[in-house]
C-alpha cells in the first residue's frame, strides 16, 4: 500500500475571470519509501499539488473533487488542530528558497527547538537534543557551529541543509521538497544532492521533490511524474522517463532543456505552449500543440494508463 | 576588426572596514569583438557581475584601462557623452526589479526614446515602441504596450527588458543572468531571441551566467572566460572548454553537472575538490587562488604569484602538459 495517494484530485483557484484549474484530476499512488520527482513548467500545478498535501493552499483555492490520502486518511478532511499535528509529524515540506525561510531574529538552534516545542514535545528532553545533533550530522553540519548561529551567518547552501534537517526532526514518513537545489551554486547543488541521497538512504522517508533540474532528477529520483496544465501526463521509473519519454509533451520538455554537452535545447514549434487553465479543454490539453494529435485527442481525455496519459504514446525510437 | 570593448589588466578593489580590501576583479584582460559574443561564467562571488559593471561603464576600475572603441573610458579629461552612453545597454537578472512597476510598457520603452530625443512626440514614440515589441515577439503589440510589468509573466518581462536595451540601438548588450529567473522552457526562447539580435542586428553581447548549459546554448562558437575569485582562470571557445576543460576548477564544475542520464548520474563520485567552500575573498589564498581546494596542488601552487593566464589557462600543472 502506498502511504500517499492522490485520488482524482481537482483544485481550482477562484479569480476575477473565473476558476483556474491548476490541478486537474491527478490520480497517483506515490511509491512508498522511494524518491519521486515531479517535473513540468511553472504553472503546471506541481507546487499546488504538493502544497495541498500539507494543506498549505491559498485562501482562494477550492477543492472541487477528490481526496489526498495519507495512511488511508483524507488530509483534506482534517480539522485545523489535526492539520497542525499532521504537519511535521506525518509529512514535512522544505520550501522553495528555504535559505530565506528562517526567522532572521532567532538563532537556528532556537528555531529547531521551537519546531519541536510547537508540536507538544519538550526539545530539552531526550531524545531531542541528541536527535537534532544527529540530523545536523546527517546533513554534514557541525551542531556546535550551527545551533548558536543566526541565519545570516551561514551560507545559502548551509541554511538549505538546516531546513532539511529541521523538516526531519519529528520523524515524518513523507518529505516534500520544492526546488531543493534551484537557488544554489553548482558545487553546492551537487553537495545538497549528495546529502539528500544520504538522507533517503538513512531514513527511508518517502520523498516527493519538485524540480526543473534534470541532473538532480537523474541522480536522485526512482520515479518521475511529468505535469502539464494541472494534469499528470506521465508517471514511470526515472530511467524510463528520462531515456525514453513516451508522452509527446515529456519528450518536448526534455528535449528543450539545454545540456552542457551541447545536446538538448531543441524546441518543437508551438509544442511548449501554456494551456488555458481557465477553460480546460474537454480532450487532451496538450492536443493543440501536439504533433501527433488526432480528432479523438480533441474530443476525449486520455487517462493515465500504463504510465502515460496519451492515446498515441511515442514508441521507443 | 577593432573590438567594441577592451579591458587591459583591470582590477576592482573595494575598501572594507578595518583597512581590509576586497579584490573583486584582478588583472582581467578581455576583448569583445564588434558584433561578437563573450560569455563569462563562474559561481556567486567570483566577480563576474562586478566585471559586468566595468563593461557597462558604471564602475571605474581601480587599475587598468577600459576602451570603448577608440575612446578610453575614465582617462584624464574623459567625459561621458550621450552618444557613448547609448552604445552599451543592459539586461538584468530580475526583470521584476529592473522595470518600473508604476509605468506601462509603453512608457517604460517610450520614455527613454523621448528623453534621448530619438523620436518626436508621442505618436512617433508609440510607433517605435510597437515596432520594438513586435521585434521581441510580444504581439499583439498594442496589448502588451498597455500592460504594467506585474501583469506580464517573467519571460514576457524579460522580453520587455530586452526591448528596452535594444531600443537605443546599442553596439553592445550586457546580459547579466538574463534567464536564470525564468522558467526552463522560456529560457530557450529568450536566448534564441538574443542570438537572433546578435546575428541580424550585429549587436555584440556579453553574457554573464553561472549556467554552463545555457553558456553553451547561447555562446557556442564564441569565446568564454571562467572566473574564480576575481580572476580569469580559463579562456577559450565555449564548446572546446566544456568538452575539454583544462583548469581543475572547471573540471570540478563540470563534474557537479552530470548529464541527465540516470545510469551516468548515479555513478557520480565525490567532486574532485578538497573543500566545497569558496575561500574568503578578503583573505585570498597565497599563490594560485584555487590551490586550497585543488586535489592536484603542488608546493609551487601555494606560493608566489598566481599563475598567469597563458595559452588559455591559469594553472601551473595544466600549462606544463
Amino acid at each position: 500500500m502506498s502511504r500517499l495517494v492522490f485520488e482524482d484530485l481537482v483544485l481550482e483557484y477562484e479569480v476575477e475571470e473565473g476558476a483556474v484549474r491548476c490541478v486537474d484530476g491527478v490520480q497517483l499512488q506515490v511509491p512508498e519509501g522511494k524518491v519521486t520527482a515531479l517535473i513540468g513548467e511553472s504553472g503546471s500545478g506541481k507546487t499546488t499539488l504538493s502544497n495541498a498535501v500539507l494543506r498549505l493552499l491559498a485562501p482562494n483555492a477550492r477543492v472541487r473533487r477528490g481526496r489526498i490520502l495519507v495512511d488511508g486518511v483524507d488530509v483534506l478532511g482534517l480539522s485545523p488542530e489535526e492539520v497542525r499535528r499532521f504537519r511535521w509529524h506525518r509529512a514535512s515540506l522544505v520550501f522553495q528558497a528555504a535559505q530565506s525561510a528562517f526567522n532572521p531574529t532567532l538563532t537556528l538552534g532556537e528555531q529547531l527547538r521551537d519546531a519541536v516545542a510547537d508540536h507538544g514535545q519538550d526539545p530539552e528532553q531526550a531524545p531531542f537534543p541528541e536527535r537534532i545533533r544527529e540530523l545536523l550530522g546527517m546533513v554534514r553540519l557541525d551542531p556546535a557551529r550551527v545551533l548558536p548561529a543566526w541565519p545570516h551567518q551561514l551560507s545559502g547552501g548551509m541554511r538549505q541543509r538546516v531546513a532539511i534537517a529541521m523538516a526531519l526532526v519529528l520523524h515524518p514518513q513523507i518529505l516534500i521538497l520544492d526546488e531543493p537545489t534551484t537557488a544554489l551554486d553548482l558545487i553546492t547543488q551537487s553537495y545538497v544532492q549528495d546529502i539528500l541521497q544520504e538522507v533517503h538512504r538513512t531514513t527511508g522517508v518517502t520523498m516527493l521533490f519538485i524540480t526543473h533540474d534534470l541532473a538532480a532528477v537523474a541522480r536522485l529520483a526512482d520515479f518521475v511524474g511529468v505535469m502539464y496544465g494541472g494534469r499528470l501526463v506521465e508517471f514511470a521509473p526515472a530511467e524510463s522517463v528520462l531515456r525514453h519519454p513516451r508522452h509527446p509533451y515529456s519528450r518536448a520538455l526534455l528535449a528543450s532543456v539545454p545540456r552542457v554537452d551541447g545536446r538538448g535545447g531543441t524546441r518543437a514549434r508551438g509544442a511548449l505552449r501554456t494551456p488555458d487553465l481557465l477553460h480546460p479543454p474537454q480532450g487532451c490539453n496538450f492536443a493543440p500543440g501536439c504533433p501527433r494529435a488526432t480528432e479523438r485527442c480533441v474530443r476525449e481525455r486520455p487517462v493515465l494508463e500504463d504510465g502515460v496519459a496519451c492515446f498515441l504514446p511515442e514508441v521507443d525510437s | 576588426m577593432s573590438p567594441v570593448l577592451s579591458l587591459r589588466d583591470v582590477h576592482v578593489e573595494f575598501p572594507l572596514s578595518g583597512g581590509r580590501v576586497l579584490r573583486a576583479v584582478q588583472g582581467v584582460d578581455l576583448e569583445i569583438p564588434e558584433g561578437g559574443i563573450v560569455t563569462l561564467v563562474g559561481e556567486s562571488g567570483c566577480g563576474k557581475s562586478t566585471l559586468g559593471k566595468v563593461l557597462l561603464g558604471v564602475l571605474p576600475p581601480t587599475r587598468g584601462t577600459v576602451h570603448f572603441g577608440e575612446v578610453q573610458l575614465w582617462a584624464r579629461g574623459f567625459r561621458w557623452t550621450r552618444e557613448l552612453r547609448l552604445q552599451v545597454q543592459v539586461v538584468h537578472q530580475d526583470s521584476y526589479a529592473s522595470l518600473n512597476p508604476v509605468h506601462r510598457v509603453q512608457t517604460i520603452l517610450g520614455g527613454p526614446l523621448r528623453a534621448h530625443g530619438l523620436v518626436k512626440g508621442a505618436q512617433e514614440a508609440g510607433r517605435a515602441v510597437r515596432e520594438l515589441l513586435e521585434r521581441v515577439g510580444l504581439t499583439p503589440a498594442d496589448y502588451f504596450a498597455a500592460k504594467h510589468p506585474f501583469q506580464l509573466s517573467g519571460g514576457q518581462r524579460q522580453r520587455v527588458a530586452l526591448a528596452r536595451a535594444l531600443m537605443l540601438r546599442p553596439r553592445l548588450i550586457l546580459a547579466d543572468e538574463p534567464v536564470s529567473g525564468v522558467d526552463a522552457s522560456v529560457r530557450l526562447s529568450i536566448l534564441e531571441l538574443m542570438k537572433e539580435l546578435n546575428r541580424e542586428e550585429g549587436i555584440a553581447f556579453a553574457y554573464i551566467t553561472h549556467d554552463l548549459a545555457t553558456a553553451r546554448f547561447f555562446g557556442a562558437g564564441h569565446p568564454m572566460g571562467v572566473m574564480y575569485l576575481g580572476r580569469l582562470v580559463e579562456w577559450g571557445e565555449v564548446g572546446a572548454l566544456l568538452d575539454r576543460p583544462r583548469h581543475p576548477y572547471l573540471k570540478a564544475l563540470l563534474a557537479a553537472l552530470p548529464p541527465p542520464d540516470p545510469l551516468q548520474a548515479r555513478q557520480v563520485g565525490p567532486l574532485p575538490l578538497k573543500s566545497l567552500d569558496l575561500p574568503d575573498a578578503t583573505r585570498p589564498p597565497s599563490g594560485c587562488p584555487f590551490h586550497p581546494r585543488c586535489l592536484l596542488a603542488e608546493a609551487r601552487c601555494e606560493a608566489g604569484d598566481p599563475p598567469a593566464l597563458l595559452d588559455g589557462v591559469a594553472c601551473h600543472l595544466a600549462q606544463a602538459r
